[in-house]
């Protein structure tokens, strides 16, 4: 048995940059880099406090099986599961919502304003629908002369559909100014009458 | 699932059919040039009042489309807008409808789909519909309403139509095989569909439709006589039945009572014209109901086709149900 001769203190006054004060800015060290690194190694430990491997795994004769809780599987299983529909529509996956594909459910959300000739049922959900492919309808010889866009016409996404339609933006411009001077001159009503109110008080 | 029986639908004058055209055709022409007589379903006339439960459908915009230039005077073409919703290098987003294995799609119109086993094929000149994700290509086609039953019956809010992924269906009436092949689509790579035929200039058809998809079995037998295929076929989850002919439930006993697991279920779609073209529909469609219950069928459901066929009922039930929980 040897006594120990020096107390440890914990604490390596080495690393902190030693005793004395360096004037010598070059040789110095940050105090707060050793610091840090005392704070990953805390949290390192405390990580592994968890682990298998520990300095006792040679003397052990099986590696200790791994479990996880029921309600933690439960959970992972859930949203593995979540991430397609299932083999009921064949794995369709639920997408990233991207700001193209926000564009396009939000036109079909509000598609009754697409067309003045044309009437929609009202939207049978709130939100945007959870699983759902863009897809392109294709090429047919039947309908080569009367409903198919040229190559040079197609585009990647509703919205941009939209905004190349022509017709489509006419319609909307005019919808735009109609309801603002509408909005113009309900307003110009509203003082109106407060005037008269007035006058006639 | 609904617990009880439940006759749905006849809602009475909905408008009637419009001016769709071709329609059906009667049920004697429906082999070989019967699948000519369908054609152009798609396009409806005017529609008379057809409206899909999700809203739109396929219907076409009416007559006087005529050629994309010269409308309006407002020169040029107007863009690629204002042409059918439909047409071809659209963008259109495909979600999963209630029943299984079935799609919808969506954009300016609203059509059903299944998602398509033999990429590239189309069965009957239908739209289809290609989906690149990644490497993959997947397809899915459409499914007219006015050319299929079953897909009228989905359109129409049938509560269950017990044809899902990995389900094993007999099809008896199975003519050309297009309605087949949107079935043979949803039970998928792991089904299996016995598609029975008897006349055999349809069943020409149906056998280059077979050829192409690996699910279906097709027979070129009488339904009447399940004997005569009975090698052929095994156990099946679900009979489809669209033989119109008078002894129609007979025809589905006989193939249930052979082939139909306990339990299993069937849907019937009846003509009532051809049963008895002097009764009134509603009298022969509970006298058939009736004939199901003597053969341990039980109905469940029914409800009329209305917008999409004329005097038609599609009729689901279970076979031998199982005897119920005594508490």
């Amino acid at each position: 048995m040897t006594m120990s001769s020096r107390i440890d203190p914990g604490i390596k006054v080495k690393e902190l940059g030693g005793l004395y004060i360096n004037f010598d800015g070059s040789k110095s060290k940050p105090v707060s880099s050793s610091l840090q690194k005392l704070k990953e190694k805390k949290i390192q430990d405390e990580v592994m406090k968890k682990s298998v491997i520990g300095p006792d795994f040679e003397k052990k004769d099986a590696v200790p099986p791994y479990s996880e809780s029921k309600q933690a599987t439960k959970l992972k299983h859930r949203a593995e599961r979540e991430k397609s529909t299932g083999d009921g529509w064949f794995n369709m996956k639920a997408p990233e919502i991207s700001q193209e594909l926000k564009g396009d459910l939000q036109v079909l959300k509000m598609r009754g304003s697409m067309d003045p000739k044309r009437f929609y049922k009202k939207n049978d959900r709130d939100g945007f629908p959870k699983y759902f492919q863009v897809g392109t309808v294709a090429d047919n010889a039947v309908d080569f002369y009367h409903s198919r866009i040229p190559k040079k016409e197609r585009k990647r996404t509703m919205v941009e559909e939209l905004l190349a339609d022509a017709e489509f933006r006419h319609n909307n411009k005019k919808k735009y100014q109609h309801i603002v001077t509408e909005k113009a001159a309900q307003g110009a009503g509203k003082r109106n009458k407060k005037k008269n109110k007035f006058h006639k008080k | 699932m609904k617990p009880g029986f439940s006759p749905r639908g006849d809602r009475g004058g909905r408008g009637g059919r419009g001016g769709f055209g071709g329609g059906r055709g009667g049920f004697g022409d429906r082999g070989g040039f019967g699948d000519r007589g369908g054609r152009g379903g798609f396009r409806g006339g005017r529609g008379g009042g057809f409206r899909s439960p999700d809203g739109g459908g396929f219907r076409g915009r009416g007559g006087g489309r005529g050629t994309p230039r010269g409308r309006g005077g407002r020169g040029g073409r107007g863009g690629a807008g204002g042409r059918g919703g439909f047409g071809a290098g659209r963008k259109v987003l495909v979600e999963p409808h209630r029943h299984e294995g079935v799609f919808i799609c969506r954009g300016k119109e609203d059509a059903l789909v299944t998602k398509n086993m033999v990429v590239g094929d189309s069965v009957y000149g239908e739209k289809r519909i290609s989906v690149e994700e990644g490497e993959t290509k997947i397809e899915y086609r459409a499914w007219n309403p006015f050319r299929s039953k079953l897909a009228a019956a989905i359109l129409g809010g049938v509560d269950q139509i017990h044809i899902k992924p990995g389900a094993k269906v007999m099809y008896l009436g199975a003519a050309s095989g297009t309605t087949v092949s949107h079935v043979s689509d949803i039970v998928g790579p792991d089904g299996l569909v016995y598609a029975v035929e008897f006349s055999h200039r349809s069943g020409r058809d149906l056998l280059n439709v077979a050829k192409k998809r690996t699910n279906i079995i097709p027979i070129i037998e009488d339904a009447r006589h399940p004997h005569k295929y009975r090698m052929l076929v095994g156990m099946v989850d679900v009979i489809f039945a669209d033989v119109a002919q008078p002894d129609q439930t007979r025809i589905v006993a006989l193939n249930a009572h052979n082939f139909l697991k306990n339990g299993g279920h069937f849907v019937i779609s009846i003509k009532a014209n051809c049963i008895d073209s002097t009764a009134a529909p509603e009298a022969v469609f509970a006298a058939e109901v009736k004939k199901m219950s003597a053969e341990n069928m039980k109905p469940q459901e029914q409800l009329t086709l209305e917008p999409y066929e004329r005097d038609h009922a599609v009729v689901v039930g279970i076979y031998r149900p199982p005897p119920k929980q005594k508490k």
